[in-house]
């Protein structure tokens, strides 16, 4: 232990100084937000005290990116006698992955939540105007009670072990990233979801902001820009971490209702019905009340979902194994949650609902207009969102009440959300149509009509296609589909219900897509994102809902053939390529595509009870379907272990009967090269092998062939004159999955034009930063009701 | 008489909706269960949670079953027919999950949540 010790080298300052320097800098983070907070809330008082309350800001985020290069110094540096730098990286890691592992842990990750906030504090409230103060307060507060959870759990602690006589040295290596997470979808994927999450804390803070400042009008146009950035941004977010999940899981789907991919998702959809209310209120100026809640829920809900994951209630249903957070931690986290809902709700309560009714133009007529049918799908989103935070919840409702656990499965979320999504694509297709003035049910039925018909049309088309296997889409035909937990009916009609639904939006975005582009382009990015969910949906359910999957077991010599899929393995690999990161496998895959070369990784890293298989899938794309591979790791051993027998015995283990009959010495007793050759019986299935595996000194033994096993002789016991056999498969046995997954590049298709029209609307609909002072309160208000007479450019042109 | 009943009934379906979806949650929850209730349960998506008795573990080449023993809380010990896709760390594994369902004394599975004590966070200390 000691000499070993020796060796190592002693941890250099600059090191020490970024460990310390950190430690401070978090502390500091905390004293400069509540500064500002102070400047800030006697601003009004004092002029002075604003400068306080900006410069503290500044300064108090600028201590947060400091905190965040320290660690990424410590990572960059292989700082291995950090807790968290040894935990989470090795020396031999790639520099992108070196950045990743810097947030692949807890610690990490709420430093990186406290980032991204603390960048769109920085962009945004110089645009808040009036709304400033308010703006910075409640976020000053937010970002210092992540600079305390960051205190109590800092990434910054010294190993005790490697403080070895006053000195502090470094371990050559760390534990090292986890396997899956080194991809290139960890190095940019979080890093957009938490500026996703960041960019919630803008439009939470807004709108409490608004009632604080009781002028529920002027935020609503400013806001818009923030709230379509922070929709894009952390729907972008979302996909990526599907296609991660895609194409090195395994699992062979893109979502799984994982409670980690709720927690992202709840947020989310409230986002969408922000933008929505927000809509409304600027063309109708009604909406007032709603908007200013639905601008809260996105971060409520996020750090609900954030405190549901790392308390371990979810435990056992979430694949993501999170480490429990320390309980100091945790209680600021849900001291941070209870005080955000708490006094959300109660700024609500005392003053938003009172300035809506305030502020409120009278109703609508009612009708088929835009509004109502805005107002409707804000009800179905706003649903959804619930469902699904009511489903992630229900490990730890269900722990809470009746202390135990108890888990959902995909297909429940599947069955009870339908409930929405069905109507939820119908508004997708026809809200488009409305105007904000209303035309009444039967002008809209008109125009719709068309689109209907041609959707129903080609819906035939495309169940015609999907019972022809033989045109290409090898759909399962037998499976089926429990609908509304009553009615059994083939799958592959559902899924063409389903897709009607998609045709149906999409024709009818394409159709008023083609009609803005000649009247007003700015109302095109809308249009362009409700196509790409419209098809991205489609590519999410024909590729699950039709998906095929059959399991396969190749060997060397015995190739596997199940689904019209023939799997052969053209050689095994070498024992000394197993070991490199990069190594993949090669099976030749003959399907009703042609013959494909699949091309799985499958490698070894050293791990503490021996060597631990990663494997990645290989996916082969085809215009109408992905063929999609997973290989598990290679069975090569037969029993879990050795076992021990003594000369003469005779034992079953695992259906194998074992007789040992001793061993012979070749050679002489302690000189290299001496050989000792056992006599084995190895009877299975009524067939019977005697073999003679043999185990040296210095140099590998022989484990010969018997049926369908090799027989090893791996230790020996000279008192006894007993030894240690293992059975091993004749040939190592590769476990495959095949999953058929159809129509796969509509996700990817869609993915791209939801993206496409987010950043479309976000470009017009920017608006330039407004100094304070400025707006006028009054004025703002004023102008805003002016402009809200003008029914908005987004009301459609009428239909010849 | 002026009751706006646009909000009224939007409130009331909202919350029939709200409670539909927890009745539906909370009515077709797959529950986490000990050996006993699995017995018990004719559910065929229970979640059957124990120790891994890893001197257990049984390959059956030929049909391709896995076969090991799990010990629940009670201490009560189910054997487990698993026949899902291979698994990659089912020796590091200490607590398991097993997703299926009783027949004939047997748990059959097809779906097992693996925990492993090392993957994400790990108790082991540098080597020094």
């Amino acid at each position: 232990m000691e000499d070993l010790s020796l060796s190592l080298p002693e941890a250099p300052a600059w090191a020490m100084f970024a460990g310390v320097a950190g430690r401070v800098l978090v502390y500091a983070t905390i004293v400069f937000f509540f500064a500002s907070i102070i400047g800030w809330l006697r601003a009004p008082k004092s002029p002075g005290m604003e400068r306080l309350g900006k410069v503290g800001f500044w300064l108090g985020a600028c201590c947060l990116f400091l905190t965040f290069a320290c660690l990424a110094s410590l990572f960059q540096g292989n700082q291995f006698q950090y807790d968290y730098v040894f935990g989470h990286a090795e020396s031999n890691l790639e520099l992108k992955y070196k950045i990743a592992a810097i947030w692949s842990g807890q610690q990490g990750s709420f430093l990186l939540w406290a980032v991204c906030s603390a960048i769109f504090a920085l962009i945004a409230a110089p645009r808040t105007g009036l709304y400033r103060r308010w703006f910075s307060i409640p976020y000053a507060l937010f970002l210092a009670a992540l600079g305390a959870i960051l205190a109590y759990e800092t990434p910054f602690n010294v190993i005790p072990e490697v403080i070895q006589n006053g000195k502090i040295l470094v371990p050559p290596t760390g534990r090292g990233l986890v396997p899956a997470l080194q991809n290139y979808w960890v190095v940019i994927h979080p890093p957009t979801i938490f500026l996703g999450f960041g960019s919630l804390t803008v439009l939470f803070c807004w709108s409490l902001s608004a009632m604080l400042n009781r002028n529920p009008i002027a935020w609503v146009r400013m806001v818009r820009p923030w709230a379509i950035a922070s929709t894009a941004i952390l729907g972008l977010g979302l996909m990526m971490g599907g296609f991660w999940a895609y194409e090195t899981l395994g699992w062979g789907g893109f979502w799984a209702w994982d409670p980690v991919e709720n927690v992202s998702f709840v947020p989310w959809v409230f986002g969408v019905a922000l933008l929505h209310g927000l809509i409304i209120q600027s063309t109708k100026g009604t909406y007032i009340g709603a908007n200013l809640v639905l601008g809260g829920l996105p971060f409520l809900f996020f750090v609900y979902g954030t405190f549901l994951t790392r308390s371990g209630f979810l435990g056992d249903s979430s694949v993501h194994s999170f480490a429990e957070m320390q309980r100091g931690a945790l209680w600021v986290l849900m001291g941070l949650g209870l005080a955000t809902l708490i006094g959300f709700l109660a700024v609500y309560l005392t003053s938003g609902r009172r300035l809506s009714r305030e502020f409120s133009k009278p109703p609508n007529e009612g009708g088929a207009n835009r509004e109502s049918l805005y107002r409707t799908s804000n009800i179905l989103l706003s649903l959804l969102a619930a469902a699904t935070a009511i489903g992630m919840s229900m490990p730890f409702l269900s722990s809470l009440v009746s202390k135990r656990n108890v888990a959902i499965q995909e297909w429940l979320y599947h069955q009870v959300l339908s409930w929405v999504y069905v109507p939820l694509m119908i508004l997708l297709a026809v809200t488009p149509f409305a105007s904000w003035r209303s035309l009444g049910w039967k002008a809209l039925w008109s125009k719709v009509f068309n689109v209907l018909t041609i959707s129903v049309g080609l819906t035939g088309f495309a169940l015609l296609y999907l019972r022809h296997p033989e045109w290409g889409l090898n759909a399962d035909q037998d499976k089926t589909t429990l609908i509304a937990g009553a009615l059994d009916v083939k799958t592959v009609y559902w899924v063409a219900f389903l897709i009607f639904l998609s045709l149906f939006a999409t024709i009818g975005n394409i159709w008023r897509i083609v009609e803005s582009l000649r009247r007003s382009p700015m109302s095109i990015g809308g249009f362009v994102s409700h196509l790409g969910i419209a098809v991205f949906m489609a590519g999410m359910i024909l590729s699950r809902g039709l998906e095929r999957h059959e399991r396969f077991n190749v060997t060397r010599s015995s190739p596997d053939e199940k689904m019209g899929f023939s799997v052969t393995l053209k050689e095994d690999p070498k024992p000394e390529q197993l070991f490199d990161r990069n190594h993949k496998m090669s099976f030749d895959v003959t399907g009703p595509d042609g013959t494909f070369v699949a091309r799985p990784g499958l490698y070894y890293t050293e791990g503490p009870d021996g060597p631990k298989p990663m494997v990645w899938p290989h996916i082969q794309r085809y215009g109408t379907h992905d063929v999609y591979l997973a290989m598990g790791p290679p069975a090569m051993a037969f029993w879990e272990n050795p076992e021990f027998f003594k000369p003469g015995e005779r034992r079953t283990i695992q259906d194998v009967t074992v007789t040992f009959h001793g061993y012979d010495m070749v050679g002489q007793p302690g000189t290299a090269g001496t050989k000792f050759v056992g006599k084995v019986t190895v009877e299975y299935r009524g067939e019977q092998f005697e073999a003679n595996p043999t185990f040296a000194i210095g140099e590998p033994g022989t484990m010969p062939v018997t049926g369908q096993f090799r027989v090893a002789l791996s230790k020996i016991d000279a008192a006894t004159q007993g030894a240690e056999l293992q059975l091993y498969f004749r040939e190592a046995v590769y476990p495959i999955e095949i999953y058929y997954k159809p129509m796969t590049g509509l996700v990817w298709a869609g993915a791209g034009i939801l993206a496409l029209g987010g950043f479309l609307a976000a470009f017009y609909r920017r608006t330039k930063p407004t100094k304070p002072g400025q707006t006028g309160e009054l004025d703002s208000i004023q102008n805003s009701d002016s402009e809200n007479e003008v029914p908005n450019d987004n009301a459609p042109a009428p239909i010849a | 008489m002026n009751i706006r009943f646009g909000p009224i009934f939007t409130f009331v379906l909202v919350a029939v909706a709200i409670i539909g979806v927890s009745w539906a949650f909370i009515a077709n929850a797959s529950p986490y269960v000990t050996v006993s209730e699995a017995s018990k349960s004719g559910a065929n998506n229970v979640h059957l949670k124990g120790t891994l008795d890893k001197t257990s573990i049984r390959n059956d080449v030929a049909n391709h079953v896995i076969t090991f023993k799990l010990k629940d809380v009670n201490g009560d010990v189910a054997t487990v027919d698993y026949s899902g896709p291979p698994l990659q760390d089912m020796n590091q594994a200490s607590e398991l999950v097993a997703i299926g369902r009783m027949k004939n004394n047997r748990f059959v599975s097809e779906k097992l949540l693996i925990k492993c004590p090392s993957k994400y966070e790990g108790k082991e200390k540098p080597q020094i």
